[in-house]
């Protein structure tokens, strides 16, 4: 095991941000979930347009549902993908597969059938739990197909007999990984129970209303769900398929919303446009691409001083790692923290071995409960990724996020860009190796150079440059292959073809020359 | 309502919708352009819907129509058979 070398003025900075252990149950969102709803059975769990569960109904189909699951042959420790719209229905599946004590794969049906298929087998998915179950049979026919119907499921009262414990796997989130494969992150009940219980970045209790608009294969949407759910508070399902910024303020009025997650992105066009969207919420919790000092600092004029706090988290730390309430002005700040870790996490700033001080730069290293056991069958990549270190005489493993940052003084963590080419737009997160392995596949292209740049609009969009093999390379072939490999977010926004990738003087792909070209010309769009 | 007929006449919205993809930094100049090929996002259809609405009234430019129907000409048409009257609006 690697020993981490440090000063005293390392060491003290790490232990004072460090200190974020809270009591949190030692129990599965199974039990939790049971609990709650035990408690307050008349108490609204679930709303959706005009109609609302209690926490009993809740439960009750649920109950019913795992037993439809449990008949089909899932068993603890089973994964189950899981493709149900956004509805009371998808709620209810959720439950019922954490109910069976197997673990829920969500995934979206706009996504490639290779794609899908690779992931079921990496995850080794038995069986899709799905409203959409003809679709899921005609595309993945060897699969078991579970439907969800509404009208066949009545309430059992009875819990299912089995006790699910806390580091067994509670969901699977798959992100885009360079080498063409996408990673498969476990993810253990522990680590989403420490993300909801006392936490400190935002009130959760049985009076929290949280708005859920998160597409479910997204993890903010773990805490939105669970968040509630775990602390007898509600979820409110977003009722449209596209977020209307009016249709928001409703959902947001009319429910009496606590606290609210959106992405970065969304976050500045709210403010932007009308952020009277967010008014009377509590808490504003936005996150997923650096912020812009810009747009914070007009939120917090409008909403005031503690409404808005950013949070920061890759998905292999259970949803949230850090948060930073915005309490006062940052103008003149040279950029937002990510802030301080939340309960129950930690985090290291470590360069070469070696922790850093305040003002060091280093890799952003994060440990504690929340943390993945790994990626799906890929044990190299984990070994270099979750490393068990001796950091003053103890034993602790970290997960390498590679994100760069550094302490200010005050302990707070400022991000400071990634180590690799992994990319965030609109709040996905890319690894532009993958979409140039894919485009390299095309037989048309000798040659292909992907990255990100801003449009006009000051939107990020991932931009490819192909060299072509032969006269048949066009941005629409290209389109073309991409569209079965990857999912939708993944997709360039522009594709140009180039006669050759102009390099700088160290023989590397000029990026900067390849984007001011790109406006002197029409350019080609991707479709 | 003299004012609200001439609002919704085809020329002066398309002349609106032209306008404010612009001010997104959609590059348009005719009805024939595409928002989304003009370099439209799912974002750039969250601020467009937003001032549609704060012009036209709620529902004024469903999603739904604009992530099908996305030329300008449609979107404008989409404008007419759902905007309301500036009466309506007021409330």
């Amino acid at each position: 095991m690697d020993k981490i070398a440090l000063s005293e003025e390392a060491l003290s900075i790490h232990q004072k941000i460090n200190r974020t252990e809270a009591a949190y149950p030692a129990e599965s969102l199974k039990e939790l979930f049971e609990a709650a709803a035990a408690r307050r059975p008349d108490a609204v769990a679930v709303v959706h347009r005009e109609r609302r569960l209690t926490y009993r109904e809740l439960n009750g189909l649920a109950n019913s549902l795992s037993g439809r699951l449990r008949s089909a042959g899932v068993h603890p420790g089973d994964v189950v993908g899981l493709c149900v719209k956004r509805s009371p229905e998808m709620i209810i599946a959720m439950l019922s597969i954490i109910k069976c004590g197997a673990t829920y794969l969500p995934y979206d049906r706009t996504w490639p059938d290779e794609r899908l298929s690779g992931i079921f087998r990496q995850a080794g998915c038995i069986a899709l739990l799905t409203d959409a179950s003809d679709e899921m049979t005609a595309r993945f026919g060897a699969m078991r197909v579970v439907p969800v119907d509404p009208a066949a499921l009545n309430a059992d009262e009875e819990n299912p007999p089995l006790r699910v414990g806390p580091d067994s796997i509670a969901y699977i989130v798959f992100t885009s990984g360079s080498t063409g494969s996408p990673k498969g992150v476990p993810i253990r009940h522990r680590g989403v129970v420490r993300l909801v219980s006392d936490a400190c970045f935002v009130s959760l209790d049985e009076n929290a209303v949280i708005p859920q608009l998160a597409s479910i294969f997204f993890d903010a949407a773990v805490f939105e769900i669970w968040g509630a759910l775990l602390n007898g508070g509600t979820c409110v399902l977003y009722p449209s398929d596209h977020v209307r910024l009016s249709e928001l303020k409703r959902v947001v009025r009319q429910n009496g919303v606590t606290a609210v997650f959106v992405t970065t992105a969304l976050f500045n066009v709210i403010v932007d446009e009308a952020p009277g969207t967010f008014d009377g919420v509590r808490t504003i919790l936005t996150g997923g691409e650096a912020h812009s000092l810009g747009h914070i600092e007009r939120a917090r004029k409008y909403y005031g001083n503690d409404r808005v706090v950013s949070v920061y988290g890759p998905t292999e730390c259970s949803v949230f790692a850090t948060y930073y309430p915005i309490r006062d002005s940052v103008q003149g700040d040279s950029a937002l923290p990510i802030g301080l870790p939340i309960q129950n996490t930690s985090l290291y700033l470590v360069r070469d071995g070696v922790l850093c001080a305040p003002g060091e730069a280093g890799e952003v290293c994060l440990a504690g409960p929340g943390l993945s056991p790994g990626y799906l069958g890929m044990r190299e990549l984990t070994k270099k990724k979750y490393v068990e270190y001796d950091i003053d005489g103890e034993k602790v493993t970290l997960y390498h996020t590679g994100d760069r940052g550094f302490f200010r003084e005050d302990g707070n963590v400022v991000f400071q860009g990634r180590l690799d080419d992994q990319v965030k737009v609109n709040g996905f997160r890319i690894e532009l190796g993958e979409i140039t392995h894919f485009m390299n596949e095309v037989p048309h292209v000798k040659q292909s150079y992907v990255t990100t740049s801003e449009k006009e609009s000051g939107e990020k969009v991932v931009v490819a440059f192909v060299v072509p093999a032969d006269e048949a390379c066009t941005p629409q072939a290209c389109h073309d292959h991409l569209v079965r490999k990857v999912p939708g977010y993944m997709l360039p926004g522009e594709i140009h073809v180039r006669e050759s990738l102009p390099l700088t003087g160290s023989g590397k792909v000029d990026r900067r020359a390849l984007l001011s070209q790109r406006n002197d010309q029409e350019a080609p769009e991707s479709q | 309502m003299s004012e609200t007929d001439n609002r919704m006449a085809p020329e002066t919205l398309q002349a609106w919708v032209i306008h404010e993809c612009k001010q997104l930094g959609l590059r348009v100049a005719s009805g024939e352009d595409d928002f989304f090929e003009a370099g439209g996002t799912s974002l750039t259809a969250v601020k467009l819907i937003e001032r549609a609405e704060r012009e036209f009234g709620d529902e004024s430019l469903p999603a739904d129509e604009l992530f099908t129907e996305s030329r300008i000409t449609e979107i404008v048409a989409s404008i007419q058979r759902n905007g309301k009257n500036a009466d309506a609006v007021a409330d």
